[in-house]
């Protein structure tokens, strides 16, 4: 379990860390974090589990720094394949919505009410890049930097991707008639 | 570069409440556990001794209370989320117990304060909004003596989801919200917060993109507005299960206190729901047709539809 300790970054010394101390510091916020990411919460159990087990496999190889961000790289990744195989299932039961009551329920079940609700209807409008960048900022509240680091992309464009997803966000979610 | 746009969680609004919500549905100690067994049984054990504790990671809880002592603002976004929500975290709770084998979490990391304490809230309506209120009472309370009486919000063009902003500095009310919001833990905080209190100074904050609408003025009377309206609505969905006529009356009331609230559309919900309640069939439909000639794009709508049979 014990991972070589690399140079230490300016954030985040390098360290090793245990399957169970990351499990039982992270496992919640990442399962919150695959909610955001589109995982539907009846399937969010299951894919969790995907992601710890690639993070079991993957845990010799890791470098020891910035931890969180390669936790969360993990999580966009299995639930970008996720989204992508359960996409066609998606357009058909967002298309039968009102008459599908089954996940509204569940979604009722696990999100604190209405509210939740329509920030995660607004956040399906957003694209996989601009998603990620709003929930890995707006709702895990990783510093920009982690962001870029989990997107693997530039802190810039890290920051534009979230511009931009915030301003689609508020625009979903208003649902004003203009 | 050491800006970080300042998160929408800090604002007021039902868009900073909403992302408030998502973040408190995190799941159940009883709900990680078994995700662990299953870990295990999957050739990924978690059940190792659980290593003391390591100094560099602060608790949850104190990462909130940290931010929150800086951006007092940002606890209405949680005490209205909780209003619109916390009791169905119960509820999901109760519902996630049936199936599993019940066994105490394995370690204190995995427990989770909130939802534990809510679990004993049956899934009623009225039990909604009581469950929530011991996590809320005191930075309403501090709000409430440290921010001056306003008169309610001026109706706002249509269009404009927000009362209007005025230009009075949020500084002033920080100090007070701030020193409240220390006395109020809330476990269920984001894993990130300690990095960003010196990152997150308002002065750092780099120039926000168009689409942006976060007032950069701190408003203190939409504050107050809201914290005000969500009082109000709070009450009027407490009595939908018990008394939906007077959720119908106090979501009136708010209709003509703040016509074009922060949360109008919860509020119109709350009202729809209370006619239907009430038999009121006829009228719970035209005003569902008036919600979707507003909000066309409401993520209400389908739950609207299945309300009213259509």
């Amino acid at each position: 379990m014990k991972v070589n300790a690399g140079p230490a970054s300016a954030t985040e010394p390098a360290r090793s860390y245990s399957f169970t101390e990351i499990f039982r510091e992270h496992a919640r916020y990442l399962w919150r974090a695959l909610l955001g990411l589109g995982v539907r919460p009846g399937d969010v159990d299951d894919v969790c589990q995907e992601v710890f087990l690639i993070v079991h496999r993957r845990l010799p190889e890791f470098d020891g720094r910035a931890l969180r961000s390669w936790l969360y790289a993990i999580c966009l990744r299995v639930a970008s394949e996720y989204r992508r195989s359960a996409r066609v299932r998606r357009e058909v039961s967002v298309a039968e919505l009102p008459e599908a009551p089954a996940p509204a329920g569940q979604v009722e079940a696990v999100f604190a009410g209405e509210l939740g609700d329509r920030l995660l209807s607004a956040l399906d409008g957003l694209d996989d890049e601009k998603r990620e960048a709003f929930v890995l900022y707006e709702i895990e509240e990783l510093p920009l930097r982690e962001v870029a680091d989990a997107l693997g992309c530039p802190l810039q464009t890290a920051y534009s991707r979230l511009q931009a997803a915030r301003s689609l966000v508020r625009q979903n979610f208003g649902g004003m008639a203009s | 570069m050491s800006t970080e746009p300042k998160r929408l969680r800090l604002g007021a609004d039902a868009l900073s409440a909403s992302i408030a919500s998502v973040q408190q549905a995190l799941p159940s100690a009883e709900r990680m556990a078994a995700l662990a067994e299953r870990l295990a049984r999957a050739g990924a054990p978690v059940d190792a001794p659980a290593p003391p504790a390591p100094a560099s990671a602060p608790r949850p809880s104190l990462r909130v209370v940290h931010a929150a002592k800086v951006f007092g603002p940002g606890t209405l976004a949680v005490l209205a989320a909780l209003v619109f929500g916390g009791g169905l975290i119960g509820a999901a709770h109760l519902l996630s117990k049936p199936d599993l084998p019940l066994q105490p979490p394995a370690s204190p990391p995995l427990a989770t304060p909130t939802v534990a304490t809510l679990a004993p809230e049956t899934s009623t309506p009225p039990a909604r909004a009581s469950g929530d209120t011991p996590l809320v009472r005191a930075p309403r309370a501090a709000e409430s003596v440290s921010v001056s009486p306003v008169s309610p919000a001026p109706p706002a063009p249509l269009g404009s989801a927000v009362p209007a902003p005025s230009v009075e500095p949020r500084r002033e009310t920080e100090a007070a919200t701030g020193a409240a919001a220390t006395a109020t833990p809330l476990p269920s905080a984001p894993p990130a917060m300690r990095d960003e209190a010196s990152a997150l100074a308002p002065s750092a904050r780099p120039k926000p993109a168009s689409g942006d609408a976060l007032p950069q003025g701190a408003p203190l009377a939409a504050n107050t507005a809201v914290v005000t309206e969500v009082e109000l609505l709070k009450q009027a969905r407490s009595a939908l299960g018990g008394d939906p006529l007077q959720a119908f009356a106090l979501s009136e009331r708010c209709r003509a206190q703040y016509p074009n609230g922060a949360f109008a559309q919860e509020r119109e919900y709350i009202a729809i729901s209370a006619l239907v309640r009430l038999g009121r069939t006829d009228e719970a439909r035209s005003r569902a047709s008036l919600f979707r000639m507003h909000y066309p794009s409401s993520a209400y709508l389908p739950r609207l539809a299945r309300m009213l049979g259509e």
